[in-house]
């Protein structure tokens, strides 16, 4: 019963909040914001504190609370129900996306203040939460994949929010079909799993029990195509198009959905199933590969940006990358913990540039923003700067560090060398985005920030900067609480401590090198003027250009093909040819019936004489 | 006279009686509002008293023609009584949304005329009957194209009875053949669907008789290639036609098959059925990208809405309870749906006068109520979560997969297709700049909303809560399994 109120409240609050202030933008015009303002901050502020209470006590006293709601369907076998789970898993979701949600929320009530479809951004918002929620609660990968289209759905609201300009609802658009592609691997993939585990319920638990009687094969092909719903969710080689057009949407967005939140599902969902990826290796080695492709390609992309959110993105997209070469060699909770961190630092960023783009007058190309005057948020994004490089002893130097060690114990040194690369990269840019930013000559100095935009920037710079703590290695001296917490069926790679104290120290030597050259070179200087902004790796490879040429031209084509040549030519013509030859026919026909005395005459004889023939030939038969 | 009956008759007798008393038109309409409500009314409480742990009931049989074996003879299932309900529901809100665009009498004594002719279709067991209102339903459309209709109607009016008219007489001469294989097989005539699945027919008999089934189940639908009626056909219908037609009418055809065909040849479908599923398949890719590329609303939505009618095919004939049950409440989901989004373009025709999606825009920003409900409709055809086609989705292509892989992959193709048109309409319509056109849209009136809302709370509900629904279905489907399963055994 109480497990039913938490998660019951948790999971409706947003959802009520968000159809309240939708009715009530809908209906009542003039409804001032602070109503709007309280109502988002109310279902948003209320989740939050439930999930820090669920999670507390899962925990401290690894309870499990857990819900029935009501049955879904119901046919034969077939049965699905509404469930909620906040297992150690779900738990530890909640315990970043609910605060972060909250966060990212009062940040925006002052982001958006000045925006007229004020109400309609938090219902959309609210709504996302919700669906969020229903993703990482729902305790069947039925409703799990129901809360995954939800947030894709809200995702594509929210990506064309602006929508006066349709290049925005395009930028929608793409992502949700690009996302669906992803969700066709996903559905097939549940189907194919509901058909192949004995009956006794969709339950994860159960789904875990039954593995073992799945054929090798099918088994593998689930395995693949659930990681075909995590590339395209998340945004990996090569489903990731979707990603930087998805920064037409308000930063907030941008923090909390393409950051934080909805592009980490596919690392859950991996995460979820790892007893799946236990099973099948060759399958959970090719997610390292793709996520070593996608973090160094992307890595790359960021270093020729020149859009401050673009580099962000493809920043997430890279870090993504990481995270899914650790799930790929079987490091679950390392990935998972980068996930934790990612969101406070990632979402931090975002934030940053979204104050930044406030208040420089929408200005969001950083040549234009050349040494900008901004202290305070100039504070916060370094440290997030500094974190997302990995400088100890910063959240993701555990993270990330975590992940290398992975790397390099499970045998795979060319993962290990991709990610090495990768890393260097994001230093490199990030340091590039930065110095460009504030260590330059410029005249332009920014008002101050609103402090419902400052504050939750505070909390997350504190996160960030300590939330490692949480999962300190034994290396020093930490006992990996988070790991234990979560139990997940991790591999355990151990390697010698020298070893690891080498690795970390050559990894962190390297990354102080390049954003010191990077500083060199860009800081006070016109390097980034100068610099060449053509080629492969600033038009992101032509993979937009590609996709457009084949993909979409081809459809297109297709499309006329069909109606034009087949439907109308092939089938129409032929059809209305066959009526027209029935209409001559008839014209035939009809000139017998010419009026003409003779003609009739004629007609009857004839008629007499085959009668007669007739006759003839009955009688002869006859006889 | 028993609730089934009374559904059928009295929309019927209304439009008779309408057509023979010239009343003044807001009189008529104020009719119309008061039979199609006492049929909904009719069909909630049928919905309610219907038992839902058995399969055909409130049978009402009559003799009729006896020499001939001809009888009245009308029942409902958990099949059925979807294509029922949406029929006495999508009546009376059609009238509602629309009545100030149409001042003529024909007009809706011929939709009055259709929902009877419907009815019938749907509940009749006796296969005489089964075609005299199949071919009542068509009359109507027949005048309304021809009537009220857009652009060459006349042409196209003839066109499509020309082929419907072809599907039908191939129909009647299967029945007929049958009727008198059974005279000659039990001594009397019959038309009764339970006796005439008595009939032992030759393999090439029994592949004639289908084809003539299938001929005009086929046109009705559309499936591929029998669809070249379509697109001009919608574009030129009147919108309460178009709305009969692809939320109704053509999920008749799938029904039908379904019930006659099923039932009379069940060896012949099943021997039949890998080529259909492939049909079906190939159809709803073939139409769904056909649609992509389309300028004009209505022709687009004709497409999107042939598109799903074949996945409902191919629900049917894979043969098993997810496919029937997913079918069953696709046809459903759909009619809501597809019902609905036709009902928002003629709101939308009402403000702008034109179907063609490019000269549209921005009408967003000054209706919100109805880019609302218009991006919701649209979403709802795609089959996103928490709407009833979601369920039907999911349940058809969990039945491919259980029938089989591959087609399980081609089934689950629906979730692509239909998005690639939709979405970039949906952004055509409502976003981007407003123009001259656009910019005095008017947002929905409260009549307007009256008719979609209900529409909307439906939808959900069916996607939120589908078991309350689905309970309705099961006995039937388990019915049609166990059945199928006994020719398996024989």
């Amino acid at each position: 019963m109480r497990d039913t109120l938490l998660l019951g409240i948790l999971l409706l609050s947003p959802l009520v909040t968000a159809s309240l202030i939708f009715l009530i933008s809908l209906f009542f015009k003039n409804t001032k914001q602070t109503i709007y303002t309280l109502l988002a901050l109310a279902g948003s502020g209320i989740s939050a504190a439930i999930a820090l209470y669920i999670s507390y006590h899962s925990y401290f006293e690894k309870q499990i609370f857990s819900s029935h709601l009501f049955t879904w369907l119901n046919i034969g076998d077939f049965t699905i129900e509404v469930a909620l789970k906040a297992d150690a898993l779900s738990s530890f979701m909640i315990l970043f996306v609910a605060p972060v949600s909250f966060l990212i929320h009062i940040y925006a009530t002052g982001y958006m203040s000045r925006d007229k479809s004020y109400g309609r951004f938090f219902a959309y918002f609210n709504l996302f939460i919700f669906f969020m929620f229903l993703l990482v609660l729902a305790d069947n990968p039925i409703i799990m994949f129901i809360g995954w289209e939800g947030v894709g759905l809200t995702s594509y609201a929210l990506i064309g929010f602006y929508f006066g300009d349709i290049q925005n609802t395009y930028a929608g658009n793409k992502a949700f079909i690009v996302n669906r592609v992803g969700d066709f691997g996903f559905l097939s993939a549940l189907m194919l799993l509901f058909l192949s585990i004995p009956s006794g319920g969709f339950g994860f638990s159960n789904i875990f029990l039954s593995l073992a009687h799945i054929e090798p094969f099918t088994l593998s092909l689930i395995a693949f195509l659930l990681f075909v719903g995590a590339m395209g969710k998340s945004a990996q080689i090569p489903l990731f198009v979707w990603l930087p057009d998805a920064m037409a949407g308000p930063t907030p967005v941008s923090a909390l959905i393409h950051a934080a939140t909805m592009v980490t599902a596919g690392v859950y969902m991996v995460a979820r199933f790892a007893p799946l990826y236990n099973m099948t290796p060759e399958v959970s080695l090719f997610i390292a590969y793709i996520g070593a492709l996608s973090a160094l390609f992307a890595a790359l992309i960021a270093t020729k940006q020149y859009d401050i959110k673009k580099i962000l993105a493809y920043s997430t997209m890279s870090q993504l990358g990481f995270m899914f070469m650790a799930l790929g060699v079987g490091a679950y909770s390392t990935a998972l913990f980068h996930m934790f961190t990612h969101a406070f630092f990632k979402g931090l960023l975002f934030m940053a540039a979204g104050a930044i783009i406030v208040a420089f007058h929408h200005k969001q190309d950083i040549r234009d923003l050349r040494g900008i005057k901004f202290p305070k948020i100039f504070i916060m994004m370094a440290v997030a700067s500094l974190t997302i490089t990995a400088i100890p002893p910063f959240s993701a130097f555990f993270s990330k560090d975590a992940i290398m060690g992975a790397l390099y114990a499970s045998g795979h040194l060319e993962l290990f060398a991709m990610a090495f690369v990768s890393s260097i990269l994001t230093a490199f840019y990030m340091s590039r985005l930065m110095v460009v930013l504030f260590f330059n000559k410029g005249e332009q100095v920014a008002k101050e920030s609103p402090k419902s935009m400052f504050y939750p920037m505070m909390l997350l710079t504190l996160l960030s900067v300590f939330a490692g703590l949480l999962n300190v290695p034994e290396l020093f001296g930490g006992d990996l609480n988070f790991s234990h917490w979560l139990n997940l069926a991790d591999k355990i790679y151990t390697i010698p401590h020298a070893k690891e104290w080498a690795l970390m120290a050559v990894n962190t030597l390297f990354i102080a090198l390049v954003i010191y050259n990077t500083y060199k070179k860009y800081a006070y200087t016109n390097a980034i003027i100068v610099e060449k902004n053509y080629g492969w790796v600033t038009n992101k490879f032509y993979i937009d250009e590609f996709y457009n040429k084949t993909v979409v031209a081809a459809i297109d084509k297709l499309s006329h093909f069909f109606e034009k040549t087949v439907s109308s030519f092939l089938i129409d013509e032929k059809i209305n040819l066959t009526a027209l030859a029935y209409l001559k026919l008839g014209k035939i026909v009809s000139m017998t019936e010419n009026g003409n005395v003779r003609f009739y005459a004629l007609y009857m004889l004839l008629g007499v004489v085959s009668g007669f023939v007739y006759l003839y030939w009955m009688l002869r038969s006859a006889v | 006279m028993s609730v089934l009956s009374a559904i059928i008759f009295l929309p019927i007798l209304t439009a008779i009686f309408l057509f023979f008393v010239n009343l003044h038109i807001t009189l008529v309409k104020i009719v119309y509002m008061i039979s199609t409500l006492v049929v909904a009314y009719l069909a909630l409480n049928l919905y309610i008293d219907f038992d839902a742990s058995s399969s055909m009931q409130f049978i009402e049989q009559h003799a009729w023609i006896s020499q001939y074996g001809i009888e009245y003879h009308v029942g409902v299932d958990g099949v059925s009584l979807g294509i029922v309900m949406m029929n006495a529901l999508l009546m009376p809100l059609v009238a509602i949304a629309l009545y100030k665009q149409r001042d003529k009498r024909g007009y809706w004594i011929n939709l009055l005329f259709v929902q009877g002719g419907i009815m019938g279709a749907v509940l009749a067991l006796d296969l005489m009957l089964f075609y005299l209102f199949w071919e009542l339903m068509l009359l109507p459309i027949f005048f309304m194209i021809g009537l009220f209709g857009y652009g060459k109607s006349n042409f196209i009016s003839m066109k499509f009875n020309m082929y419907t008219i072809f599907g039908s007489l191939m129909m009647l001469i299967s029945i007929l053949y049958m009727a008198v294989e059974h005279k000659e097989q039990f001594g009397f005539y019959s038309f009764a669907l339970d006796e005439l699945k008595n009939i032992t027919l030759t393999t090439t008999e029994s592949l004639l008789v289908f084809s003539g089934f299938m001929i005009a189940f086929g046109i009705k639908i559309p499936i591929f290639p029998f669809h070249t009626w379509l697109s001009d056909t919608y574009r030129s219908a009147p919108m309460g036609i178009v709305i009969v037609m692809s939320a109704l009418m053509a999920k008749l055809g799938t029904y039908a098959i379904w019930r006659f065909l099923f039932t009379l040849l069940n060896e012949t479908s099943q021997e039949l059925a890998p080529y259909f599923i492939w049909i079906g398949l190939f159809g709803l890719i073939y139409f769904g990208i056909s649609a992509i590329t389309q300028t004009h609303l209505k022709r687009m939505f004709a497409l999107s809405s042939a598109s799903h009618l074949s996945l409902i095919v191919v629900g049917f004939f894979i043969y098993n309870s997810y496919g029937l049950i997913g079918s069953s409440y696709f046809i459903v989901a759909h009619a809501l749906s597809s019902a609905a989004l036709f009902l928002m373009v003629a709101m939308m025709y009402e403000r702008v006068q034109t179907y063609t999606i490019d000269s549209l825009g921005g009408i967003a920003k000054f209706a919100p109520l109805f880019a609302l409900f218009f991006a919701f409709f649209a979403l709802s055809i795609v089959g996103v979560p928490f709407t009833a086609g979601f369920v039907a989705e999911v349940l058809i292509i969990l039945g491919a997969f259980e029938y089989d892989t591959l087609i399980g992959f081609f089934a689950a193709t629906s979730l692509l297709i239909p998005m690639l048109f939709m979405f970039k309409t949906i952004s055509k319509v409502l976003y981007g700049e407003t123009n001259e056109r656009t910019k005095n849209f008017q947002d929905l009136r409260s009549h307007e909303l009256l008719a979609v809302i209900p529409l909307a709370l439906l939808i959900l509900a069916m996607g939120i809560f589908p078991n309350y629904f689905i309970k309705k279905i099961e006995p039937t489907a388990k019915a049609f399994v166990d059945k199928k399963e006994a020719v398996y055994h024989e």
